[in-house]
C-alpha cells in the first residue's frame, strides 16, 4: 500500500536534482574562459526502488520509482584526446623550437641584406688581384692585408655568434628544465590531494583540471606517457624513462648536462632519450653533426655541423695561403673560424705576403699572387660557403614547413578537445531553460499532492454537511 | 561538432594574426623591392643571387684591370712614338755628318745632337706610369735602363749590347679561366702586360759586329763622325735606319693589344648588363606585382578585421524572456 507522503519525496529529489543543474550550468558559465576548464554536467539517474536485499523488501505491486538521484557532478573530458593533444603538442613544440634557433643560425650566415663572410671572401680575392697589378707596392699590399683581416673577423665574429646562440639556448633550456622539475613536483602533490579527494567521495573535478594543466604545460618541453592509475592519480613516464611513479611515490631530477659529446638530459643520472617536446628540439640542433656525424651521433644539421663547416674553411683558407706564402712564413694563424687571425709578421710588414718566388724579388714580378689568386678561386671558398649557407636556408625552409604542418596539426586536435570539452554558450543557455523548467515543474507536482491531501484531509467524508 | 565560444575566438585570432604576419611581409617586400628578405624564403634563388653578385664584382674588377692594362699600354704607345721621332731624326742628323766635307767643329756638333738624342731615347724608355716604370718587363719598381761607369746601357743590370735576355711576362687575371702549372701562368688564360725594354730598343750585336741596341748604335756612330772615321758610315745608317723601323713596327704589336683588350672591355660590359639584368629578375619585386599583392592583402586584412566585430555572435542567452 502506497505511504501518505510517498509522493512528495519523489518532487523533492526532482526540485534538488533541477537546482544541482541550475548550479552545474551556472558554474559553466562562470568558467566560460577559464584556461583548462572542462565542463561539467550533473550525473542524474532514477532512483532505483526496491532490492532484495534491503530489510524491508517495498510491495512489489508498487513501481511509481522515488524521483531522481543525483549521484554527482562529472567533468566531460576525454583521456584519449588529452594524449593526442600531448602528443600533438611536443612534437608541434619542438619543430617551433628547433626552427626559432635555426633562424638564429639564418641569421648568422644570412647577407641577403649585408655583407657577410661571402662578400669578405670575394673581397679578398679581388685585392689580390688588385695586388697582382701592383706587386710589392707597400699600398696595395696593405689593402690586400686589411681585407685578410676582415675575412678572419668575419669568421671569428660568425663562430661568435654561434657561440652565442648555443649559449643562449642552453640557458633557456636550463629554466624549462627547472620549470619541468617544478610541474612534476605539482603533479605529485595534486595527485595526492585527488587521492584523498577520491577516498571521501569526491570528484576532484577542478584538481583534475589543474593536473590536466599541468600535464599540458610538461608536454610542451618533452614527449610524455600518462597512466591513470585506479586510485585517481597518474604516473607520468618519457620513453622508457619513469618520471613520477605516483604508487612509488617516487619523482625523478632532471638535469641538463653540458658533454663533449653533446649536450644530455639526464632523469636522476641517467640520460633521456627524447623524442619529442621544446627540449628534444633544442638538442636536435645544439647536437646534430649533419654530415660530419660520425657512427651513432646524431645528423641532424645543426650548430655544431654549422662550426666545423665554418672550422674547415677557415682551416682551408689559412693552410692554402700560408702553403704558397713560403715554408716558415705564415700568413694566418690560429686555427678553426674562432681562432684565425692575420699572423704577426703580416701585421708588421704588409710586403710580408710573398709577390714572387724569382729570386730577385724585383718589384712588380706577381707569380706567386697569381698564383694565390688561382688557388682561391681552385679552393672555391664562396662555394663551399654558399652550400653552407645553401643549407641553413633549406633547413630552416623546410623545418618552418614541417613546424607550420605539425602547428596545424595541433590547432585541429586542440580544436578536437576543445569542441569536447569546452563550455557552449548556447548549450548553458538551453540547460539553463530546461533545469528551470524541470524545477517549476517539480514544485508544480508537489503543489499538486498537497492539493491532494487537502482534498483528503478537509473535503472527504463531510457529506450533507 | 560542438561548436564553443572559445573554439570561434580562438580560430579567428589566429586568422587574423596570420593575415598581420602576411601583411607585414609584403609590406617589407614592397618597401625593399625585394622578392625575398631571408635566404630561406628562396633558397634556390638566393644562391644563385650570391653566384650573380660575384659575377658583378668580378666583372667590375676585371674592367678595372683591363682599364688599367690600357693606361699602360697608351703610356707605351706614347714614349714609342718619342722614340720613333727621335730615331728619325737621328738619322737625318747622320746623313749631315756622312757629308765629308765638314770640319772638326761641326762633326763635334753633330756627334753632341746625336748624343742629346741618345739622352731623349734613354728619357722616354724610362717612362713611369702612375709609379711603374713601362719599360721594365716582369718588373716595374727599378729604372729599367741605366749607365755603367764607361758609358754603355744596362738593361735591368744587364749590358744591353753583350747579355742574355730571355723573354719576359707579367701577367694579369681578366676572367680567362686563370691557369697555373707549378708557377708558370698558361699564358692563354692570362693578359701578358709586360713591355720588354730589351725589345723595345734591342740587344746583342749583329753578323757584321754592329749593335742592334738603338741607343748603343746612335752612341758608335756619334763615336765614329766625331772622330772622323766616316768612310763605312753608309752600313751604319743602313743599320739605324733597321732600328728605327723595328721601333715602328712595334706600333703594330700594341695596337693588336690594345684591339684584343677593347674586345674585353665590350664583352665585360655586355656581360655586366646580362647580370644585373639576373640580378633583377632574381631578387627585385617587380613593383605592380608588388603592389597588386599588396592590395589584396591588405582587403583580405580588412575583412578578416570586419568580421571580427561580429563575431560574438548572439546567443540563446540574448532571447530568453526572464
Amino acid at each position: 500500500m502506497r505511504s501518505t507522503f510517498y509522493g512528495f519525496e519523489a518532487a523533492k529529489s526532482g526540485l534538488s536534482a533541477a537546482q544541482a543543474g541550475l548550479d552545474t550550468t551556472g558554474n559553466n558559465i562562470a568558467n566560460l574562459s577559464t584556461e583548462g576548464y572542462s565542463r561539467q554536467v550533473v550525473d542524474q539517474v532514477a532512483t532505483y526502488l526496491g532490492s532484495s536485499s534491503d530489510k524491508i523488501a517495498p510491495s512489489t505491486l508498487q513501481s511509481e520509482g522515488l524521483g531522481a538521484t543525483v549521484r554527482g557532478i562529472n567533468q566531460v573530458r576525454s583521456q584519449f584526446l588529452d594524449l593526442r593533444y600531448r602528443d600533438a603538442n611536443s612534437d608541434n613544440s619542438a619543430n617551433a623550437k628547433a626552427l626559432s634557433i635555426l633562424s638564429d643560425v639564418e641569421n648568422t650566415f644570412d647577407e641577403t641584406q649585408s655583407d657577410g663572410l661571402n662578400a669578405m671572401l670575394d673581397d679578398f680575392t679581388k685585392q689580390l688581384q688588385v695586388l697582382s697589378l701592383n706587386a710589392g707596392e707597400v699600398e696595395y699590399s696593405s689593402l690586400t692585408r686589411s681585407s685578410a683581416q676582415k675575412v678572419t673577423q668575419t669568421l671569428n665574429q660568425y663562430a661568435q655568434q654561434l657561440a652565442s646562440v648555443r649559449k643562449q639556448t642552453t640557458d633557456e633550456m636550463a629554466i624549462n628544465v627547472k620549470d619541468a622539475n617544478t610541474l612534476l613536483d605539482k603533479i605529485s602533490t595534486i595527485n595526492l590531494s585527488i587521492k584523498s579527494a577520491k577516498l571521501q567521495g569526491d570528484g576532484a573535478n577542478e584538481l583534475n583540471d589543474t593536473r590536466g594543466q599541468y600535464l599540458d604545460e610538461l608536454s610542451e618541453y618533452m614527449n610524455i606517457k600518462v597512466s591513470y592509475e585506479n586510485d585517481g592519480t597518474v604516473s607520468v613516464s618519457s620513453g622508457s624513462t619513469t618520471l613520477l611513479d605516483s604508487q612509488a611515490n617516487t619523482v625523478a631530477n632532471l638535469t641538463l648536462d653540458d658533454a663533449a659529446s653533446g649536450m644530455r638530459l639526464m632523469a636522476d643520472g641517467d640520460e633521456m632519450a627524447l623524442t619529442g617536446g621544446s627540449l628534444y628540439g633544442a638538442m636536435q640542433v645544439l647536437n646534430g653533426k649533419g654530415g660530419f656525424a660520425g657512427a651513432g651521433e646524431n645528423d641532424f644539421r645543426g650548430i655544431p655541423y654549422y662550426q666545423e663547416s665554418l672550422d674547415a674553411l677557415a682551416n682551408k683558407l689559412s693552410s692554402t695561403l700560408n702553403g704558397l706564402n713560403g715554408a716558415g712564413k705564415p700568413l694566418f694563424t690560429g686555427s678553426g673560424a674562432a681562432g684565425i687571425a692575420v699572423s704577426d709578421q703580416w701585421l708588421a710588414n704588409p710586403n710580408y705576403i710573398t709577390a714572387t718566388n724569382d729570386a730577385d724579388g724585383a718589384k712588380g714580378k706577381n707569380d706567386n699572387i697569381l698564383r694565390m689568386v688561382s688557388a682561391m678561386d681552385e679552393g672555391d671558398f664562396g662555394g663551399t660557403l654558399l652550400s653552407v649557407m645553401g643549407d641553413v636556408a633549406i633547413d630552416v625552409g623546410h623545418t618552418k614547413d614541417i613546424a607550420e604542418t605539425s602547428g596545424m596539426v595541433f590547432q585541429s586536435v586542440d580544436n578536437q578537445r576543445e569542441s569536447t570539452m569546452g563550455v557552449s554558450l548556447n548549450e548553458e543557455a538551453a540547460n539553463l531553460i530546461k533545469y528551470q523548467k524541470a524545477f517549476a515543474a517539480s514544485a508544480r507536482v508537489m503543489t499538486a499532492l498537497d492539493e491532494t491531501l487537502d482534498t483528503i484531509i478537509n473535503r472527504m467524508g463531510t457529506v450533507g454537511r | 561538432m560542438r561548436l564553443t565560444d572559445n573554439m570561434i575566438s580562438g580560430n579567428y585570432l589566429k586568422s587574423l594574426n596570420r593575415n598581420m604576419r602576411d601583411l607585414n611581409d609584403l609590406n617589407t617586400k614592397v618597401a625593399a623591392g625585394r622578392r625575398y628578405m631571408k635566404m630561406s624564403e628562396d633558397p634556390a634563388s638566393a644562391v644563385k643571387a650570391f653566384d650573380v653578385r660575384k659575377d658583378l664584382t668580378r666583372g667590375d674588377l676585371y674592367a678595372s684591370t683591363l682599364s688599367d692594362s690600357q693606361a699602360l699600354l697608351d703610356e707605351a704607345e706614347t714614349s714609342l712614338s718619342s722614340i720613333s721621332d727621335t730615331a728619325t731624326n737621328a738619322l737625318t742628323t747622320v746623313s749631315q755628318g756622312i757629308n765629308g766635307s765638314l770640319d772638326a767643329s761641326d762633326r763635334a756638333t753633330i756627334a753632341s745632337t746625336l748624343r742629346s738624342y741618345q739622352q731623349l731615347i734613354l728619357g722616354a724608355a724610362n717612362v713611369k706610369a702612375s709609379d711603374r716604370y713601362v719599360f721594365g718587363g716582369s718588373g716595374f719598381g727599378s729604372t729599367p735602363f741605366t749607365l755603367d761607369a764607361s758609358g754603355n746601357l744596362n738593361y735591368n743590370g744587364k749590358s744591353v749590347d753583350n747579355g742574355a735576355f730571355s723573354e719576359e711576362h707579367r701577367y694579369v687575371d681578366i676572367g680567362l679561366g686563370l691557369t697555373l702549372s707549378g708557377s708558370t701562368v698558361s699564358p692563354q688564360t692570362a693578359l701578358d702586360v709586360a713591355y720588354s725594354g730589351a725589345g723595345l730598343l734591342g740587344t746583342g750585336k749583329d753578323a757584321s759586329g754592329l749593335p742592334n741596341n738603338l741607343y748603343s748604335l746612335i752612341g758608335v756612330i756619334a763615336d765614329k763622325i766625331e772622330s772622323g772615321d766616316t768612310a763605312d758610315l753608309k752600313a751604319y745608317t743602313d743599320k739605324l735606319e733597321q732600328s728605327a723601323d723595328n721601333v715602328r713596327m712595334q706600333y703594330v704589336a700594341i695596337g693588336e693589344k690594345s684591339n684584343y683588350i677593347s674586345f674585353f672591355a665590350d664583352r665585360l660590359s655586355s656581360e655586366k648588363i646580362t647580370s644585373s639584368e639576373k640580378q633583377t629578375n632574381l631578387e627585385g619585386l617587380p613593383i605592380e606585382q608588388g603592389a597588386i599583392q599588396y592590395a589584396e592583402q591588405q582587403n583580405m586584412y580588412n575583412a578578416c578585421l570586419q568580421m571580427g566585430t561580429k563575431l560574438i555572435q548572439p546567443s540563446l542567452l540574448d532571447y530568453l524572456s526572464t
